[in-house]
């Protein structure tokens, strides 16, 4: 760990020392001859959506760059006549002679290919394209959202959380359980991103389904290791989700009718090519036939969940673009007016972009966050509500300088507010009742950063950078003064001092060194190298198995230090040709560093807790491990493998005798494999396949009678001593396109009579469905747990029930037997139907 | 954290709607740990001789019969008062150790738990706390709800004392014995009528609290309830509700398994030979009351 050690004593040195080499070499090529610089946006000819890392390819150069999240390109090279290649997967290559004697503008409309010349895409064009070999970018990974369509669904949904579970270094405590976790991290420390706008709360239903809706949802990436400068606050993971801008040509409307939801988008221009605007919203609906049960108990009960997406864009001129995004989702349930819980996310930012001259780029970003949830429990004269919520404001300006053909500068710096609300409740009790409010807590977390990329030669880039991140956390609030920890028992709470308003509680600084490279063995194999420090300053407060809706963001202060999160990481890329066959490789290897990890002393209560800090603990965490990834792009055949070997663990003060624990997330074999098969133009055939080693659990060794009651008990105070069996899925699915002439007995289903039946069923459906201009429809048919394993998510112990109508010798005998029980999200096979359609 | 409970409840029940979801017992191998002396010793004061139980732990799937009772232990509380209770065991049922009286104390005393076993000594502390009495019970016919089924429910009604936290145990047995309807420890931890010191200073319990003694099903005429509501203190209270987690302990949002904090410590602080369980003075009020 000698590398990390240099950067922990002397980060600013050695990135001084790397920009001041940038900078040099920048100079002394200025110096020969003029340069100019060619810039603007590729995007798709169809709908005019900017198309994210496109690759722009100057032939006589050997040289290209890629878009940006917005689109946008600039190149700056000498003046001369030059071929420029415009590509990006999937669509057809453009090729553009340009005479460059000053700076251009030259914006790119790219066409997807047609379906049918898919297989003779021109081979010549793919070494150019092979971004995952050219970038310095490692430890990521990018699904966009055809494939994440593709891949088979629980219950019809389309869900980019669970797609991210089937990628290299991810896992997840179980089915159903709130978000994911990232090369050994716990779920509060993705920094999720949604245009910009950070979401607290990535679930609907508990953590069955991700809020993100499908249809408004354009690009995924998810940045494990390496991550850049620009981005901070979460010391494991970026997922940057970018939402679709809306089409700029036509009006388009896209659905779906499934098992549990149904969704409806709707996208357009405004004014043609200048201003468009999508408005997407999902909601489900089994319980509107709630009220039509003849059971009066299921009639006033309330569960469904909902979110509703909308994005205007308004290209003002060449140089101009603002949009507007929102987002507001909410789950909720109930019994009539008796009991209602619910909980949501609401974003909104703000964006836009300008460029100064052709080389300058600038994006700045307002935005604001929030999540709330609240529980209501009512009856006449009685009652208990209870809220609580985090909110955010920013500002983030951010500059890319496209200083030259070797050097992408980019530099910014954020304002961060928030506000937490960590519970206030009201009680009432007969009529009377008692407010009770745990104090708000408010904080800053405002940074600066700047990041390089630097080609050094053909074959070494670089990327460097560094963030300085400071956060202050501000009264009026109370400080804690805690005394020390003993093992197992609460800190004691010396004193409380109350700090005014505007007075610091707490503050915190750390610069966070970025850095990577890239080394390039050939045109198709490239070795990277990565190190990133990152700070995280809010923590989610959970001590249950998955995570609850009720748990509770809380702000680093006198007692909780801000988490660090350091990785070094080292990857070898390849991508290789197998009997005409292309395939993407990767491996990977990290390790991570983590300090101040939160934990909690046995039987800590985190809600509604006036002295919570006291119940915290404080550790180190470790994790590493091998990622291998092997994807095949193209072809009636594609998907692919993901293969992680890791161990991710935590060493606390007053927990498993000090010693290493895994985390309850730790698997030590992670496999996916992801396959979509093309049978033929109508009918399109999908399955992943996962497998990991169980979760750890704590068990008991001894039992302690009290009162009657059995108590489980760890007389040797292990943590996570247990593995749970091994978990093993199977899911499947087919999808079955309707368009055309449809209904005609020709076809693969020619002597099958079930097919025939299905045909013929869907048939008389569609019939019914009102004729638009190109409407398109699919039926999307699936399985989820094939072969119904019974995964367990969690093993229990208790007391053994007694039988049904026992004997008093029954009842007596039994009382203080005990037994472990399997408790499994999903016990059996899940099937579904969906039903999609474009127009 | 009740709520939590609440919720788990709810969440189960959606869960069960969906039909997916399922528990089954399964076969496990448990490592054996080591036996420790476990002391259950919950001590009621001005309410006849009170007992306090020595067991030993055993391996946690020894089933069949209860644990065996520690004999030969030295059992003395002492207040700081200066006034000494030697508690001995009774001959029938070893392990049980019972004062030769009531127990009598004033609201601010403070007991001294003394025992000796095998050449160490255990000591805990306990002050007792006012007391906050039942103030009735009452029964009411419920129609079917979503969770309950339609039947004969019965509630119990005391008020908060106003100011310092009131920590509260309601427990309850039918027709004289532990309701093993549900296998779960089916109580109530009210700490100032409500779940949270401070959350309802000085009220009526609380709707939920009240309604605690009931489960999804009504009783039957003719069933006979005894209701206990025990006032302790902090400690005692933080056990009870561990205790509580740990026994209702089940799916999505389960707490990962934890020991539950006792307070009894030997006096040698470096003497590997350590003893589980909980000490805590209490004053009781009951009412009873049989189904109509």
């Amino acid at each position: 760990m000698k590398n990390k050690n240099l950067f922990k004593q002397h980060p600013i040195r050695i990135l001084f020392f790397f920009f001041s080499i940038g900078l040099l070499t920048n100079l002394g090529s200025h110096g020969q001859t003029t340069k100019q610089t060619v810039s603007g946006y590729i995007k798709d000819a169809n709908d005019g959506e900017a198309l994210i890392g496109a690759a722009v390819y100057v032939e006589e150069l050997k040289k290209g760059a890629t878009s940006n999240v917005y689109g946008f390109y600039s190149l700056t090279l000498p003046e001369g006549k030059y071929t420029f290649k415009f590509l990006y997967l999937g669509y057809v290559t453009q090729i553009k002679e340009v005479d460059l004697t000053k700076n251009q503008n030259l914006n790119i409309d790219l066409a997807e290919e047609a379906k049918e010349t898919k297989e003779v895409v021109i081979t010549g064009e793919k070494t150019e394209m092979e971004a995952n070999v050219k970038s310095t970018q490692m430890g990521v990974n990018k699904l966009d959202i055809k494939t994440i369509s593709k891949i088979p669904p629980l219950l019809g949904e389309v869900d980019v959380i669970r797609s991210i579970q089937l990628l290299p270094g991810v896992s997840t405590v179980g089915e159903g359980a709130s978000g994911f976790n990232v090369r050994g991290g716990s779920i509060d420390q993705n920094l999720i991103l949604l245009d910009e706008a950070p979401v607290y709360n990535s679930s609907h239903l508990f953590g069955f389904f991700s809020v993100f809706n499908p249809d408004a949802v354009k690009d995924v990436k998810l940045v494990k290791g390496g991550i850049p400068a620009q981005y901070g606050g979460r010391i494991s993971s970026l997922l940057d989700i970018r939402m679709k801008e809306g089409n700029n040509k036509k009006f388009e409307g896209n659905g779906g009718i499934g098992l549990l939801s149904s969704r409806f988008s709707i996208e357009g221009p405004i004014m043609k090519e200048k201003m468009s605007f999508i408005v997407a919203g999902r909601r489900t609906y089994f319980d509107l036939f709630f009220p039509l049960a003849s059971n009066e108990q299921l009639r006033s009960t309330v569960a469904y969940f909902y979110d509703l997406t909308a994005k205007v864009n308004y290209k003002i001129d060449q140089k101009n673009t603002v949009f507007a995004s929102g987002y507001f989702g909410r789950d909720k349930f109930g019994f009539g007016s008796a009991f209602g819980f619910e909980w949501g996310n609401a974003t909104t930012s703000l964006r836009w972009n300008h460029v100064f001259g052709s080389r300058l780029f600038s994006n700045i970003t307002a935005f604001y966050s929030n999540y709330d949830y609240s529980l209501n429990i009512k009856a006449d004269d009685d009652g208990f509500n209870w809220n609580s919520k985090i909110e955010n404001l920013s500002i983030k300006p951010e500059f890319t300088y496209y200083i030259d053909d070797k050097n992408t500068l980019t530099f910014g710096g954020q304002i961060l507010y928030y506000d937490f609300l960590p519970g206030k409740t009201t009680v009432l009790s007969n009529g009377r009742s008692i407010v009770n409010r745990l104090s708000d807590k408010y904080a800053f977390e405002n940074s600066l950063f700047v990041s390089n990329d630097h080609t050094i030669s053909r074959k070494i880039t670089l990327t460097y950078g560094l963030r300085y991140s400071n956060f202050l956390n501000q009264g009026a609030g109370n400080k804690l003064i805690l005394g020390d920890t003993t093992p197992g028992i609460k800190r004691p709470v010396l004193e409380t001092q109350i700090v005014a308003a505007g007075k610091t509680l707490a503050q915190y600084g750390n610069f966070e060194p970025r850095f990577s490279a890239k080394y390039e063995l050939n045109e198709k194999t490239s070795i990277k190298a990565s190190y990133n420090r990152m700070a995280q300053y809010i923590h989610l407060l959970s001590n249950t198995q998955a995570s609850v809706p009720l748990d509770v963001w809380s702000p680093s202060s006198n007692n909780i230090k801000p988490q660090i999160g350091d990785q070094v990481a080292l990857g070898y890329f390849k991508n290789f040709s197998l009997k005409d066959i292309d395939y993407e490789f990767s491996t990977e290897i990290f390790y991570k560093e983590m300090q101040n990890q939160i934990d909690y002393i046995d039987g800590a209560d985190l809600l509604l807790n006036k002295t919570l800090e006291a119940e915290l603990l404080s550790g180190n965490g470790r994790a590493y491990g091998l990622e291998f990834y092997l994807k095949k792009r193209k072809g009636k055949f594609n998907g692919w493998f993901s293969y992680t070997l890791s161990r991710s663990e935590r060493q606390v003060s007053g927990i498993n005798n000090k010693d290493w624990y895994p985390t309850r997330f730790d698997k030590t074999h992670n496999l996916a494999v992801v396959g979509n098969y093309e049978l033929n133009p109508r009918w399109s055939l999908s399955a992943n396949f996962v497998f990991s080693t169980g979760v750890p659990g704590t068990f008991p060794t001894n039992r302690i009678e009290y009162q009657g009651f059995v108590l489980p008990q760890n007389s040797n105070n292990l943590r996570n001593n247990y593995r749970l069996p091994a978990y093993h899925r199977l899911d499947i699915s087919a999808t079955y396109e309707v368009k055309g002439k449809f209904g005609t007995k020709r076809g693969i289903t020619k002597n099958w009579a079930l097919l025939n039946f299905v045909r013929d069923g869907i048939n008389s459906l569609v019939a019914k469905v009102p004729r638009v201009k190109n409407w398109k429809g699919s039926w999307t048919f699936g399985i989820y747990n094939v072969y119904a394993r019974r995964n367990p998510f969690g093993i229990y112990f208790r007391q053994t029930p007694p039988v049904e109508e026992p004997t008093a010798q029954q009842r007596v005998e039994q009382s203080t037997n005990t037994e472990a029980i399997r408790f499994s999200v999903l016990g059996t096979l899940v099937p579904s139907v969906t039903y999609n359609f474009s127009f | 954290m009740k709520i939590n409970q609440i919720l788990r409840t709810f969440i189960g029940i959606s869960l069960a709607f969906t039909l997916y979801a399922c528990e089954d017992p399964i076969d496990i191998n448990l490592d054996k740990g080591e036996s420790q002396l476990a002391v259950d010793a919950l001590v009621l004061v001005n309410d006849g001789p009170a007992t306090i139980r020595l067991t030993k732990t055993t391996p946690y799937f020894e089933n069949g019969g209860k644990a065996p009772g520690v004999s030969g232990a030295l059992v003395q509380l002492t207040s700081d008062k200066g006034t000494v209770y030697t508690f001995t065991e009774v001959e029938k049922t070893p392990g049980n150790y019972l004062s030769s009286d009531s127990i009598r104390g004033e609201t601010g005393e403070v007991f001294n738990l003394s025992i000796k076993y095998n050449e160490q000594t255990f000591f805990s502390t306990s002050r007792l706390v006012r007391g906050t009495p039942i103030d009735t019970l009452y029964q009411e016919e419920r129609a079917a709800e979503f969770g309950n089924e339609a039947g004969k429910y019965l509630y119990f009604q005391a008020t908060d004392p106003v100011g310092p936290n009131d920590f509260c145990w309601m427990r309850y047995s039918l027709n004289g014995q532990n309701d093993l309807r549900y296998n779960r420890l089916r109580a109530a931890f009210p700490v100032d009528a409500a779940f949270n010191p401070g959350a309802a200073d000085g009220l009526e319990f609380i709707y939920p609290i009240r309604n605690s003694i009931n489960g999804d099903k009504g009783y039957l005429v003719g069933d006979t309830l005894a209701v206990e509501l025990l006032s302790i203190d902090a400690e005692q209270w933080r056990f009870l509700k561990e205790m509580d987690i740990q026994l209702n302990n089940t799916g999505l949002f389960a707490s990962p398994i934890a020991n539950v904090r006792g307070n009894i410590f030997n006096t040698d602080k470096n003497s590997k030979t350590k003893a589980v369980g909980c000490f805590g003075m209490a004053r009781i009020s009951r009412a009873g009351v049989r189904i109509k």
